[in-house]
């Protein structure tokens, strides 16, 4: 019965962690005996499968090309100083706060809960559970570009369909989605991606460092609310004057505040001053109160909201 | 009933490299902790434990891993091998990271200075840069601090709570379980007593909340799918234009997918006619229903309407 891969890929990290000095592959065949095929051809290829998963666990294999009368064959070892975590020293209180933590923040993969295993060894699985919760969204290409803002590397990728050279300055959570702010170095400029929109792998270029711009706050790059992002349909003002029905003031004042309010109308509706800078997400605003808003001013904006409606109502009549 | 497929190799070994040291710093424990920590069956347990007994530099039995399972406890012998795990990986350090940070932004019990600390020793391993570079923002409602005591108080309270379907603010009577955040919004998992089921409400349309002084502790399942509690949920089939999905970015969806026209078929469930309304305004001419037929004219009749006011 052929040997299971797991039982073989165990038993060659045990081996490349004990070895003394670095082994090579026939070496190495020749101490899990019977454990590779007896086909060299296809031995080498399970020993580089083999590699593979350890390389893809983080395992990390150390190899070199060796001398003397094992001249020019490659020799591989696996040091344990390497291997090993270190001790972070956490406290109880601190591991604490960590599992909360990590029990906390949902990001839809068991990264967080393999990190605790490792880091928190000791800990135990029956704390109290966090009453509050948070939904992050994830993406494996957030730990590689995650390493190459701390690195200062250069991230490759493709991004509506052109490839883009990027210094990575921060990556930011916001309202579900992940962004990438950094120097586009074709344009030269700043520029924001979103994270989900990468299209295939990031590649870091080794051979490309810089320096982050000094005091750069990832949070503060762009702002929050869409609707001031610019969008390039210039309806003559940053602000609406927005008409909203009694029934729903309530959603905006909780979104605006009491300073947003300019006018209180005798039928208990409120006008609100709500920014328009981007007209794209300001009609994905607007039309949330369906027939309970109605746009005021500017003229330009109302006119796009007219047009929108009457080619809805046009495109089935 | 569906069976499952072999673990795969990779998974297997990555459990294997961290539960060793665990183990070995137990030396016995019992097979169901054991598998209750690592998220395994038993079974799965007693599999991977096996194998891991066979293995070692040579099939002399002095060099394999020295562990055993007796009846329902497992046994740890000599270290030999993995006596630390193996170091985080990049994802786990990522994770840790965001954790940590995003953790640090709630109010209460999450972040406290316990945590600062924590995130300080963990910075000085990995690496100073890797805090600089990620930030997470969590917008904290003010009630956030209120309503997450009350869950961990199982206190049950009363809400005021405004209904976008209808414009009107209904009293109800609740049992908070959770309360998270998903996308831009809060929400407040509770059990309902009028309704005598779960339901999800959005923070920011709670307009008024207090104690009733009572106390109801319940059992906190896993969340179920957005919607599958409402009485009202319809599944509706719609067609999207190519380049508009990105309007469906914060809508739960039951499926999506691309025809070889460019158009996309969306499945989505629809609590309120109004619900549908709303999303229908916003992609415009954009989106045809085309499930149920009831609703294939909806956009244009609410074109209509909205189209009044102006």
């Amino acid at each position: 019965m052929p040997i299971h891969q797991l039982e073989r890929v165990t038993n060659l990290l045990t081996l490349l962690l004990s070895a003394r000095r670095h082994v090579t592959f026939e070496e190495i065949r020749n101490e899990l005996r019977g454990q590779y095929p007896e086909n060299l051809v296809a031995a080498r290829a399970a020993f580089e499968r083999d590699k593979a998963i350890l390389r893809d666990e983080g395992v990390p294999i150390d190899q070199t090309v060796l001398g003397g009368d094992q001249a020019g064959q490659t020799g591989y070892r696996v040091l344990r100083s390497s291997y090993e975590i270190e001790d972070f020293g956490l406290t109880d209180a601190e591991a604490r706060a960590l599992r909360l933590a990590v029990g906390a923040i949902r990001l839809g993969t068991s990264w967080s809960t393999e990190a605790m295993w490792k880091v928190d060894l000791n800990g135990t699985t029956d704390d109290e559970a966090s009453a509050i919760g948070v939904e992050l969204p994830v993406d494996d290409r957030l730990p590689v570009i995650h390493q190459a803002i701390g690195r200062r590397q250069v991230v490759v990728f493709g991004y509506h369909g052109r490839e883009r050279r990027l210094q990575p300055w921060g990556l930011l959570a916001r309202d579900g989605f992940w962004y990438l702010v950094g120097l586009d170095e074709g344009v030269n400029e700043r520029r924001t991606f979103r994270v989900d929109r990468i299209e295939g792998r990031v590649r870091i270029d080794d051979e490309a460092t810089f320096e982050s711009p000094t005091g750069f706050a990832v949070r503060e790059a762009f702002p929050s609310d869409p609707k001031l992002l610019p969008d390039g349909i210039d309806v003559g003002a940053d602000l609406a004057l927005v008409r909203v029905d009694s029934s729903d003031t309530g959603a905006v004042l909780a979104q605006y505040g009491p300073e947003s309010v300019r006018e209180q109308r005798p039928d208990g509706s409120l006008v609100f001053a709500i920014p328009c800078v981007n007209v794209r997400a300001f009609l994905q605003w607007l039309f949330g109160f369906v027939d309970r808003a109605e746009v005021l001013e500017p003229a330009l904006l109302r006119a796009v909201v007219v047009r929108w409606l009457d080619e809805m109502i046009g495109t089935s009549a | 009933m569906t069976r499952r497929g072999p673990r795969p190799v990779n998974l297997r070994l990555r459990r294997i490299l961290v539960m060793l040291p665990w183990l070995m710093d137990r030396g016995t424990v019992s097979t169901r902790e054991m598998a209750d920590h690592f998220g395994l069956s038993v079974d799965d347990l007693i599999a991977d434990l096996t194998l891991a007994s066979l293995c070692g530099v040579s099939e002399d039995p002095n060099d394999l891993i020295d562990l055993w399972v007796d009846e329902d406890e497992v046994h740890f012998g000599l270290p030999k091998y993995f006596e630390r795990p193996l170091r985080l990986t990049l994802p786990e350090a990522f994770s840790l990271v965001v954790s940590a940070k995003a953790a640090s932004e709630l109010p209460g019990a999450v972040a406290d200075d316990a945590l600062s600390s924590a995130i300080a020793k963990i910075a000085a391993v990995i690496g100073e840069e890797s805090l600089t570079g990620v930030d997470v923002e969590i917008e904290v409602p003010a009630s956030l601090d209120g309503l997450s005591r009350a869950v961990a108080d199982a206190a049950v309270l009363s809400i005021d709570y405004w209904s976008p379907t209808s414009g009107e603010t209904s009293s109800r009577r609740i049992t908070p379980l959770e309360v998270f955040a998903d996308g831009p919004h809060w929400y407040l998992r509770s059990f309902d007593h009028g309704a005598v089921g779960e339901r999800t409400f959005r923070v920011d349309r709670i307009e008024a909340w207090s104690p009733t002084g009572d106390t109801d502790r319940r059992t906190v399942g896993p969340r179920r799918p957005w919607f599958a509690d409402s009485p009202d949920a319809t599944t509706v089939t719609i067609a999207v234009e190519p380049g508009w999905t990105w309007v469906l970015e914060h809508y739960p969806l039951v499926s999506i997918e691309s025809r070889p026209d460019g158009w996309t078929d969306v499945r989505l469930v629809v609590t309120s006619e109004r619900w549908l309304q709303r999303l229908l305004l916003r992609l415009g001419t954009h989106v045809r229903v085309n499930d149920p037929s009831e609703w294939r004219d909806l956009a244009v009749v609410t074109a209509r309407n909205v189209r009044q006011n102006y």
